[in-house]
């Protein structure tokens, strides 16, 4: 089965007045298709449409054209966002909240009972390494903690798919190496994983498959045990070819 | 109502109250607004005679304009969080629907108004204990009549705010609608002038039954006038519109949030 479909999935940004409407194509007609505990890489050039495509299949984003499918519903559909977790290139959060108070309110959110809101909220932080920040205000957190938090708050609901928008970003190269073992983690616990990102290493070391998006089109779609040679001089062809070999 | 979206819509609802409380500006307003309360006592000794009843109207008049703004400032704290720094991503990718989402917040704002107007409200009772006025029910309908126009400006600003492409446009228009909301008895007399032409008219009748009739709620003025006393007919009929209008508000506002792309 697969855990996520896209059929000529397609999306035109309208901006301007009712006079005058400007439309900028973001997707178009993408296909995709990616099997359950699957983990997927998708590259691209900044402005390629990486993130629209990503919003779109979590339900933030409506498409223009073409549908997706998430575990067999329409994306966005509020059971199926029981089953998925999501972390945005840089998360923030309500400031004057605490970590522990954010992850409690995600926790009711995902409909858990107290005590295993509890549980799950405390091996989150203390996973992250913010166990000892728990009752701290977010304000006063760095844009590496805030990432930790983001990550935290992505081990609560025991997700089939996961939702990876830039994981490492802003974060040391310590806290790098621990969100890929966390990812890691979960492509060994069977989890399915979408991974958005421009790390070529980190598609390396992570993912079984990539797709390369460019100027909206999906110009590659491969296995990464297919990929001769480097995985970065094989982007690079791609993009600069437009998708020819 | 599921069990499992009533909790959502108070834990959403909670964080409101929460962040609001905590805020700096919050405890600013705080103390301006006793500060300024306090201050009535002072004026009411420029009209001697009348002492207890220009220290009410003032306090009242005090309490009108820091629930104002308590509700704006609120609005304003968690769209701008919500919306300019992408908070709301994480949240509503989460199993909450947007109607939820959206009730939470106007309950969130709307538990944020009725505490400010209470912690006014006894600074107001504590300052009577002095002995000039002797406060009884009806001194409490007044902040209570009033809490539910603040609440229906609330519930109008979320909506504009949701369907405006902008935060401030959103907060200029809904300070617009509260102004206008404040004179509508005014309007209704310049419809009913002959001298006011067909078009004006009719322009200014679509706004008089849009907009909300804030003076149905204005019983501060009529505290005296009706010698101290409030027909509980009168106090149902203007609960019942705070509730239909907050309620139409609402349904717009979700409708326009469900379309809504981030």
């Amino acid at each position: 089965m697969n855990a996520l479909e896209t059929k000529q999935l397609t999306k035109t940004y309208i901006s301007g007045h009712f006079w005058s409407k400007k439309s900028s194509p973001a997707l178009n007609g993408i296909d995709l298709k990616i099997k359950n505990k699957q983990v997927f890489g998708l590259l691209g050039l900044n402005g390629a449409g990486k993130t629209t495509l990503l919003k779109i299949l979590i339900g933030l984003l409506l498409p223009s054209f073409g549908k997706a499918v998430i575990l067999g519903k329409p994306a966005g559909d509020i059971q199926t966002r029981k089953e998925i977790a999501y972390l945005p290139e840089m998360p923030y959060f309500p400031r004057y909240l605490t970590p522990l108070e954010i992850l409690d309110f995600y926790g009711k959110l995902y409909e858990l009972p107290v005590v295993e809101r509890k549980k799950k909220t405390l091996e989150a932080l203390v996973k992250v390494g913010l166990y000892e920040k728990r009752t701290h205000k977010l304000k006063e957190f760095s844009k590496g903690m805030l990432q930790k938090v983001g990550i935290a708050q992505l081990l609560l609901n025991n997700a089939k798919i996961y939702f990876l928008d830039e994981p490492t970003y802003g974060l040391d190269p310590l806290a790098a190496k621990q969100m890929r073992d966390i990812i890691l983690e979960l492509k060994k616990a069977g989890k399915t994983i979408f991974l958005n990102t421009h790390q070529i290493n980190e598609v390396n070391q992570i993912c079984d498959r990539i797709g390369i998006l460019n100027n909206g089109h999906l110009i590659e779609d491969i296995e990464v045990k297919n990929i001769k040679g480097s995985m970065e001089s094989f982007f690079v062809k791609r993009v600069q070819n437009n998708g020819k070999a | 109502m599921e069990k499992h979206k009533l909790l959502k819509i108070l834990a959403i609802a909670q964080n409101v109250l929460k962040e609001c409380i905590r805020h700096k500006i919050f405890n600013i307003l705080f103390i301006f607004a006793g500060a300024l309360i306090g201050g009535s006592l002072l004026i009411e000794e420029l009209s001697p005679g009348a002492e207890g009843r220009t220290f009410i109207n003032v306090a009242y008049a005090n309490m009108e304009l820091f629930g104002f703004l308590t509700v704006m400032l609120s609005i304003f704290i968690i769209t701008f969080e919500e919306v300019e720094m992408r908070t709301l991503w994480l949240t509503i990718t989460k199993p909450v629907s947007r109607t939820s989402y959206l009730l939470g917040k106007f309950f969130g704002i709307s538990l944020v108004l009725l505490l400010t107007m209470s912690v006014m409200f006894l600074v107001v009772f504590g300052l009577t204990l002095t002995g000039k006025v002797h406060l009884n029910i009806n001194y409490l309908l007044v902040p209570a009549a009033m809490s539910l126009s603040l609440m229906m400006t609330a519930a109008f600003t979320i909506t504009l705010i949701t369907i405006a492409t902008n935060l401030p446009t959103g907060i200029i228009f809904s300070s617009l609608l509260f102004i206008i909301g404040h004179l509508t008895e005014h309007l209704k007399s310049v419809i009913e002038n002959p001298q006011t032409g067909i078009a004006a008219k009719t322009a200014l009748a679509l706004v008089y039954y849009l907009a909300p009739n804030f003076e149905l709620f204005n019983l501060k003025d009529k505290l005296y006038l009706a010698g101290g006393t409030f027909d509980p007919y009168y106090i149902l009929q203007i609960t019942l519109y705070a509730v239909l209008y907050v309620f139409a508000a609402l349904y717009i506002g979700i409708k326009a949030f469900k379309k809504k792309e981030f």
